[in-house]
Order: structure tokens, then sequence, then C-alpha cells
């Protein structure tokens, strides 16, 4: 019975996305050092 | 200081979240997203919030409390309004990378990055309508005017926040209801906690950075000819 595809695919869990976890802590860590470096280059500058 | 103390949090946090915590029963790895989901969401709801509450605060009149105590406004107009458009960025950026997160954990789950559910429509909704407050805030030049304006929007936007907060318990959707950390294991809330700390302290640091930038401009375009001719130099 468990060599059947529907039992062998039923696991009840999601196998691997790893490549999901990866792009979201990417995009999470771009995000944020993007919008630092914005801050950062908008800063008011005291005239000289 | 600050800003090193959560980036500290923020690298202990990712590898708390990536390495330590333990996968979820039928989620497995995927689940893992939920450490800067949750704080991304919750930072963008918490600088609409305040940019609301700035709001309220710029358009109500100050408290008289007689001769001797005078006036009594907690914040001034203009730090109030400088307080509302830093809110209202931070705001809009921690929200909508909340929203992307939510969006490429939703695609292994739910099997799509975007449906039309309650609990993202209006999360969308409000993250549109925060970049239409802030282009107003472009277009107006006059300064009073451009203040007031966005109050009055700031206010109006906000309704939008408790119909995203409880879209999920009113209407049928596949977004899942706000957990309790006695139904999660406590490995999960430590990471879940130190996480949002570490986002927390980065929302001050964004939120204080960009509040200088606001009250730096609006005091140049307050000062009077000379002193802005001077400063423009």
């Amino acid at each position: 019975m468990s060599s059947l595809p529907l039992f062998a695919t039923a696991a009840g869990r999601i196998q691997g996305g790893w490549e999901f976890v990866w792009a979201a802590y990417g995009l999470t860590w771009a995000a944020l050092t993007l919008y630092a470096a914005s801050l950062w280059a908008r800063r008011p500058r005291k005239e000289p | 200081m600050l800003s090193v103390l959560a980036l500290l949090l923020l690298v202990s946090g990712a590898w708390l979240g990536l390495a330590w915590a333990p996968p979820e029963r039928e989620m497995g790895d995927v689940q893992r997203i939920m450490y800067v989901h949750l704080p991304a969401v919750w930072m963008g709801l918490l600088g609409v919030t305040l940019n609301f509450i700035c709001s309220v605060v710029y358009l109500l009149p100050p408290l008289h409390l007689g001769k001797l105590i005078g006036p009594l406004r907690v914040l001034d107009e203009l730090d109030a309004d400088a307080l509302a458009e830093a809110s209202a960025e931070v705001g809009l950026f921690f929200g909508t990378l909340g929203l992307l997160l939510g969006s490429i954990w939703g695609r292994p789950t739910w099997g799509v990055f975007w449906t039309w559910d309650p609990r993202l429509t209006s999360m969308a909704i409000l993250l549109v309508a925060y970049a239409g407050y802030l282009a107003l805030r472009r277009f107006v030049d006059d300064a009073e005017r451009r203040a007031a304006w966005s109050a009055v929007v700031g206010i109006i936007i906000a309704v939008d926040i408790p119909i995203i907060w409880f879209s999920v318990r009113w209407w049928n959707s596949l977004h899942q209801v706000q957990s309790s950390p006695r139904t999660v294991d406590p490995a999960m809330v430590l990471v879940l906690r130190w996480n949002a700390i570490a986002f927390l302290l980065l929302w001050l640091v964004f939120l204080s950075s960009r509040y200088v930038i606001a009250k730096s401009r609006r005091e140049r375009e307050l000062a009077p000819p000379a002193l802005a001719s001077e400063g423009a130099r």
C-alpha cells in the first residue's frame, strides 16, 4: 500500500523549500541595507 | 549604539531562525520565514499607527490649562508633522517588506504568491494608500497646507489598520488567525520575540534618522528668507 503514489506523497509535511527561506532572508537583508543606505545618503549635512 | 545593538540582534536572530529553531510539524523548514515576516509586518503596523497618532496630535488644538501652566501639547506642530512623515515612510517600508515576505511564504504553503484574501488585500490597500500619502507630501509646496492635508489623509487611512488586524476573524480568510504563545513551541516563541526586538530596535534607528531628515527640511522651509538662502549656499 505504501508504495502507491498517493501514500508516498501524503507525508503531511512540506518537504524542502529552503530556496524560499533563503530568498526571504536575502530579501530582508538586502531591503534593510538599501533603506539604511538611503537614509544615510539623505542625512542633513552641516554647511561649512 | 542602538544601531550596533540592533545589528547584533538581527544577525543572531537570523542564525536562531535559520539553524536553531525547530522545523514546524506541517510546514517544515519553510515556516522559518515567519521569523522575518511577522516582525516586518508588526513594524509596518507600528509605523502607520504612529502616523495616525501624529496626525491627530497635529490637528488637535493645544489644551489650555490656565495661565500658570499655559497651553499643553505633547508635541509641537513641527515635531508632529516631521514624525508623521518619518513614521509613514518607515511604516510603508516595513509593511511592503512584510507583504513581500508573506508572498514568498505563500508560494510553498498555499501554492500561489498572491491571492485576493481579505488580510492580503486590506494590507495591500494600506500600502498603496501610504504611497499616495507620501506622494501628496511631495506635491504640496506650502508647508502648513501640506501638514494639515496629510494629517487628514493619515487619519482616514488609519481606518484600514483595525480592518487588517481583524480581517482574519471577520471573514473567511486563507491567512491563519493570530497564534497564541500557549499553542506554539517555546523555542519558536523565543526566536520570534528575539527577532521582533531586533526589528523594533532597527525601526527606532530608521525612524529617528528619517525624523531628523524631515525636521531639517521643514526647518529650512520655515526659516526666514535670509536664513534660508544662507542655508542653501
